[in-house]
């Protein structure tokens, strides 16, 4: 495996990590969305090429977001590599098409966004406000055929589909 | 088909370290303090590159979103255009009328407060906390406890120095408790934040009556803040009344910072203190 091959989705990874904490201008319930788009890039190359993406890239990337936006360290790590452990657990039931990887990321993202509200409720000992979760997770499900469609221009070798091969002699 | 491989041991390592992480975060353990002024400072090179490509994307979505909201504001400017003028006029005459009754009492006047301005590199995204983070630190003699201003009123106070960069808590922080005077009888309170957009006045005292509109500033009780700064107005009234900022902190770009040495923590460098406390000591 090239280098390139795994530099790629590491840096997809941690350059929408960083874009999550920039000042944007957004209000402040509607700015949790953010850190929720390093989740795309994540679920698309560990449910397409897990080999290429190592756990330490959503490890990182998920530490300098809890440092730049001043939350508990470790929260964004954990949901990260939750979002990791999902995406490798999508590559066994591969969809084929846009529609049904879409239809796949959405059911992988519902369960990662009650997983990070159960765990934000836990750490304040509190119920926490379901409103920007749903929020993000809206945003989040409809923003994923942009970031994917610009991620599989960047994807070296993007997984056609398989029945896009004549066998010789069958 | 077989099985990826998910890197065998690393992912419940990294998990095991995430929830270690989490728990000590939750204790405020010193250690925690100390590796997120360390990590702050190594990735903010990083951050200032990266925000010199993207600045015409940023400014691009903030003048989208300004066009969106200022759509209905012409007739609404156009109103307060002319309360503004007929308040002008009586501010000029009080101006004069204190500057003369300074005079004959012999008044100190308060001393201009030295201020830096430092820009907003990161802002909080989650259900955790209400801060940014600025790229001035040590380097521009900045302390724990100076308080911020962003336009037109306070935005918060500076909660951590590092070497390039420093953490501002914001009004709006859960954790962020400020004595003020609320109307023109400077009535005593305290204006907390929850995390959400209008903090709320609590510790006022009984038979007080906030009216919408009152002006909130710093009463200086206490000393963290000098006394005057403008915060807001009171938003609605009831028994926590809400308060609606002057500043604009979802669009926070550039922040003041006064050296207001009365209120800052003049600690010694977090590696000393640490040290002092020795390895494995709790919070």
């Amino acid at each position: 495996m090239r280098a390139s091959d795994q530099l790629v989705p590491a840096l997809a990874t941690g350059t929408l990590a960083v874009l999550a904490v920039l000042p944007w201008g957004l209000p402040a319930d509607g700015r949790f969305v953010l850190p929720f788009l390093p989740v795309v890039a994540i679920h698309y190359w560990s449910s397409r090429h897990p080999e290429r993406l190592s756990a330490a890239v959503p490890f990182v990337a998920g530490l300098v977001v809890d440092v730049l936006s001043n939350g508990p360290l470790g929260y964004w790590p954990l949901i990260y590599l939750v979002s990791y452990m999902l995406g490798v657990e999508a590559h066994r039931f591969p969809a084929s098409g846009p529609a049904a990887r879409w239809a796949q990321f959405t059911g992988v993202l519902l369960a990662l966004v009650i997983a990070a509200w159960c765990v934000a409720s836990l750490y304040h000992f509190a119920i926490s406000d379901w409103r920007p979760f749903a929020w993000a997770f809206w945003v989040t499900a409809l923003s994923y055929p942009a970031i994917a469609f610009v991620l599989r221009a960047l994807d070296p070798a993007p997984v056609r589909p398989a029945n896009d091969r004549l066998v010789r002699g069958v | 088909m077989s099985r990826p491989q998910s890197g065998g041991m690393l992912v419940p390592v990294l998990l095991f370290a995430s929830v270690a992480l989490l728990v000590l975060s939750r204790l405020d353990h010193g250690y925690i303090a100390g590796a997120r002024v360390a990590i702050a400072d190594g990735v903010s090179p990083l951050l200032r590159t990266i925000m010199i490509p993207l600045e015409p994307l940023r400014t691009a979505g903030w003048a989208a979103a300004r066009m969106f909201e200022q759509a209905g504001d012409v007739e609404r400017l156009n109103n307060e255009n002319q309360q503004l003028k007929g308040w002008e006029a009586r501010a000029k005459d009080l101006e004069r009328q204190l500057t003369e009754l300074g005079a004959v009492a012999k008044a100190a006047r308060d001393v201009d407060i030295p201020f830096v301005t430092a820009r907003v590199m990161a802002t909080s995204a989650g259900p955790f906390a209400r801060s940014a983070m600025i790229n001035a630190g040590e380097g521009e003699a900045l302390k724990a406890g100076y308080p911020a201003l962003a336009g037109n009123g306070l935005a918060g106070r500076v909660a951590v120095v590092g070497q390039g960069v420093s953490r501002l808590m914001l009004v709006t922080d859960a954790d962020s408790r400020i004595p003020v005077f609320v109307g023109v009888s400077a009535a005593r309170a305290v204006l907390a934040g929850d995390n959400g957009a209008t903090p709320r006045l609590t510790f006022l005292a009984p038979g007080v009556t906030v009216n919408a509109g009152d002006e909130v500033t710093t009463s200086g009780i206490g000393g963290l803040f000098p006394r005057g700064l403008r915060i807001g107005a009171v938003a609605t009234a009831g028994e926590r009344p809400a308060v609606a900022l002057h500043a604009d902190l979802d669009r926070l770009e550039y922040v003041s910072i006064l050296f207001h040495d009365a209120g800052a923590s003049d600690l010694p460098p977090l590696e000393d203190r640490l040290g002092a406390r020795g390895p494995g000591a709790g919070p």
